[in-house]
């Protein structure tokens, strides 16, 4: 004997287990299977085919290696490459996002550096001459005309000056014939020969 | 034959490059007497330093020239006639020497970092010219 309300609901049993059916359907199916065993029995047997199907499916799979499909996939796959500016604006912005703190704290610490670096390279490098690596000036040695009745004198300052100054002389000339050299060492005073009152000096030459 | 070319072009630099060595110096003229007058701006250190002999109350700067020494002889002319002619003669270790000669002196001496060396050039008016020889500011 038909029951025509199995009859109704028979074809929507399947998309009940499958979760296919509107809220309003489900209801209805809900209330139908309340009141029909034989309906609920087959609903149930869904289900436990579901489940089953399900079961042998996961075993299936286990068995598979999937490692060397996924990269299969994905050594298909070309990424498409970015120009060089959106790359480096996608990474600064990342970088500023999630990393602000380092980045400021970077940023001012390369900020000082060349604060410093630049005023003590050009006081060191740049701004010096070549030639002046010595502190102070140094005579090696000063001669004269021997013809001229005058002697030098050599006087190093204490702030690492020379004075190369040119006194009468009264002393007997050199007997070499040639110029009266003066060889300075380190050992000498830092004043040599230079015995005259500054007025008689003056005008000398 | 591009490579010989090269090595070749290399070699003959070399000397250009070793003549090419030059060291700036600038030479100050100036006018010294004891006389009483004014110290130009600048020589106020001039006049503490000849000041431990010579007081000199009148110091006048008469002129300035920057000299790129090398070992060809660079001249300074001085009012009293007479011609300074400086050459430098090594540079080692970044550090000059240099000939003087401004007669009847000639002087050897090896340049300071920021000093100077003050050589009497001889008698000029009432005074004396001096030539100052020190690093270009």
């Amino acid at each position: 004997m038909k029951n025509p309300a199995r009859e109704k609901f028979l074809p929507l049993l399947s998309p009940y287990v499958d979760g296919e059916l509107t809220p309003e359907e489900r209801q209805q199916v809900e209330q139908h299977l309340a009141n029909n065993k034989e309906s609920a029995a087959q609903v149930a047997d869904f289900r436990a085919g579901d489940a089953l199907m399900r079961h042998a499916l996961e075993m299936q799979g286990d068995d598979i290696d999937w490692k060397a499909f996924s990269d299969g996939v994905m050594s298909q796959l070309t990424p498409e490459k970015l120009p060089f500016f959106t790359r480096l604006k996608l990474s600064l912005g990342e970088m500023f996002q999630y990393q602000r703190g380092p980045m400021v704290a970077a940023m001012v610490g390369a900020a000082a550096a060349i604060a410093i670096a630049v005023p003590v390279a050009m006081k060191l490098g740049a701004g010096l001459p070549a030639g002046y690596g010595a502190e102070r000036v140094e005579v090696q040695t000063v001669a004269v005309d021997s013809d001229a009745p005058v002697r030098p004198v050599v006087m190093e300052t204490d702030d690492g000056d020379a004075v190369i100054w040119v006194v009468a002389d009264d002393k007997d000339k050199s007997p070499d014939g040639g110029k009266k050299k003066k060889k300075k060492t380190g050992d000498e005073s830092s004043e040599e020969e230079l015995n005259e009152e500054p007025e008689k000096r003056q005008g000398d030459l | 034959m591009t490579r010989l070319l090269c090595v070749a072009l290399a070699l003959g630099a070399l000397p250009a490059l070793a003549e090419d060595k030059k060291v700036p110096v600038q030479a100050d003229v100036v006018f010294a007497s004891t006389a009483p007058g004014s110290v130009d701006k600048g020589l106020e250190a001039m006049q503490a330093t000849l000041g431990k002999r010579v007081k000199y109350a009148t110091l006048k700067a008469l002129s300035t020239k920057r000299l790129e020494l090398s070992a060809k002889p660079s001249t300074v002319e001085l009012p009293n006639k007479k011609v300074a002619e400086l050459v430098l003669e090594t540079l080692k270790n970044d550090v000059a020497t240099v000939r003087v000669k401004l007669p009847p002196t000639e002087t050897t001496y090896q340049l300071g970092r920021g000093k100077s060396l003050y050589v009497q050039g001889g008698s000029h008016d009432s005074g004396e010219v001096w030539l100052v020889l020190a690093m270009p500011k």
